[in-house]
């Protein structure tokens, strides 16, 4: 990796950063408003069920049903997560243990794959097509376009150049686009925790 | 210019708190939430899907709040509000959402989309568009100082003569409709089954205020002798 490429990702990096930063603290300016409703249950155990148990694909009705959606997009995020741990060690590529650098290639590969089938997905399926934005279509065409290079850099050094323009494009793009919602995922379930554990519906709470 | 669009926004601005927020934002609309909403079972327009109901709120708060948003509005799916589009949220938020959340618990990331429609009411309500009856019936609850809870003994009563309804037209003298105790059959659960596929131990929504259904257990759904549930 030339000094170039490193200037071009670290400054990427620092505004995706900054834009996560700002995103993070206009949402906790915004007032955070008292429960009235009655005591039933245990938020603290909402919560915990809302990070695990809630999470299985066969807590839900929805998943059970479009297993193969889930599953996709499970696969995709795992992807995700090996293009970025592939940006992160792209100085040290060349020394990296083979193991190490075909699982980077396979799961970012297959989360490509997975993402790309995504995209055709929203254009195809009517339901989907409706709720998608310009925005959504972007940014799974960026994000796979990402995974694809990353994959192929591992690959094949020669796809460097691409794999450090999409990765670069990918960070400066998360905290603008809907790949935000990686934000806003941690708050969104630590909520649905809350309210529902709170209730006693979810968390394991026998009631009267 | 009319003072409705402004006004409307107002009352989206007060409903901002970090809650809505996070459920403003964190929808990938990936659409696994459609076959969890009754509305969308019973009539499976795309429009019934519970993120694209959403989204008649998300596309205002885009253009307000989302630097894409106010940039490039068609890249983002921001749009300014304008009052025909706030007489379609009427029907999109009352009509065809009941706030029943299963939505919610069905959804992977979570999306609270009772709560932003909860916000699209605020909106409605501010400006008038409410339908007058459900604004009646706040006011003289509000009135009176009357808390829902305070109606127990009268949901009681009416829960009561439900269950005979219900066990005339299912020809199911078992039946019953215990709100608050133990025992008998979830008549939340049997209503849901025509429509949906539950499994043992999914959660229900139950809470003051909103479906005050037995929550689901594994004992409470045995079926009772001789009568498979």
């Amino acid at each position: 990796m030339t000094a170039v490429w490193t200037i071009v990702l670290v400054a990427s990096g620092v505004v995706a950063a900054a834009g996560v930063g700002l995103r993070l603290r206009w949402l906790l300016g915004r007032p955070c408003r008292p429960e009235r409703s009655r005591v039933a249950g245990s938020p603290g155990r909402g919560v915990l069920y809302a990070f695990t148990w809630g999470m299985m694909p066969w807590a839900k009705e929805s998943t059970r049903i479009h297993l193969l959606a889930y599953l996709r997009g499970i696969v995709f995020h795992a992807g995700i997560a090996a293009g970025f741990l592939g940006l992160t060690l792209s100085p040290w590529a060349p020394g990296m243990p083979a193991a190490v650098r075909w699982l980077i290639v396979a799961v970012a590969l297959i989360g490509a794959l997975a993402g790309w089938a995504g995209l055709v997905a929203r254009v195809v399926e009517r339901s989907l097509r409706t709720v998608s934005t310009p925005d959504d279509l972007f940014s799974v065409a960026l994000v796979s376009a990402f995974l694809s290079t990353a994959a192929a850099a591992w690959w094949d050094p020669r796809w460097s150049a691409a794999f450090f323009i999409a990765g670069a494009a990918t960070l400066i793009a998360i905290p603008l686009t809907k790949i935000r919602h990686c934000i806003y995922f941690v708050f969104s379930r630590y909520f649905f925790g809350l309210f529902y554990g709170r209730r006693g519906v979810v968390g394991g709470v026998q009631h009267e | 210019m009319s003072e409705v669009v402004p006004t409307a926004l107002a009352a989206l601005e007060r409903s901002l708190d970090r809650r809505l927020v996070a459920a403003l934002e964190v929808c990938a609309r990936c659409g696994i939430c459609a076959e969890s909403c009754h509305v969308y079972a019973s009539d499976p327009a795309p429009g019934h899907v519970p993120a694209a109901r959403a989204e008649a709120v998300r596309t205002i708060y885009r253009r307000q709040h989302d630097p894409l948003g106010k940039v490039f509005p068609w890249l983002a799916g921001a749009k300014d509000l304008t009052e025909p589009a706030l007489d379609a949220l009427v029907e999109t938020a009352f009509a065809s959402c009941t706030l029943c959340r299963r939505c919610t618990i069905n959804c992977p990331l979570g999306v609270d989309t009772a709560l932003i429609m909860r916000a699209a009411r605020s909106m409605l309500t501010a400006t008038g568009k409410a339908p007058e009856m459900l604004v009646m019936l706040a006011d003289a609850a509000i009135a009176r100082g009357e808390h829902a809870d305070e109606f127990r003994e009268i949901y009681r009563e009416i829960v009561a003569s439900l269950e005979e309804e219900a066990q005339e037209k299912t020809g199911d003298p078992m039946l019953r409709i215990p709100p608050g105790q133990r025992g008998g059959r979830h008549p939340l659960r049997r209503a849901l089954r025509r429509a949906h596929h539950l499994a043992r131990g999914d959660p229900l929504p139950r809470g003051r205020g909103e479906l005050d259904a037995q929550h689901v257990r594994g004992q409470q759904l045995r079926p009772l002798p001789g009568r498979p549930d």
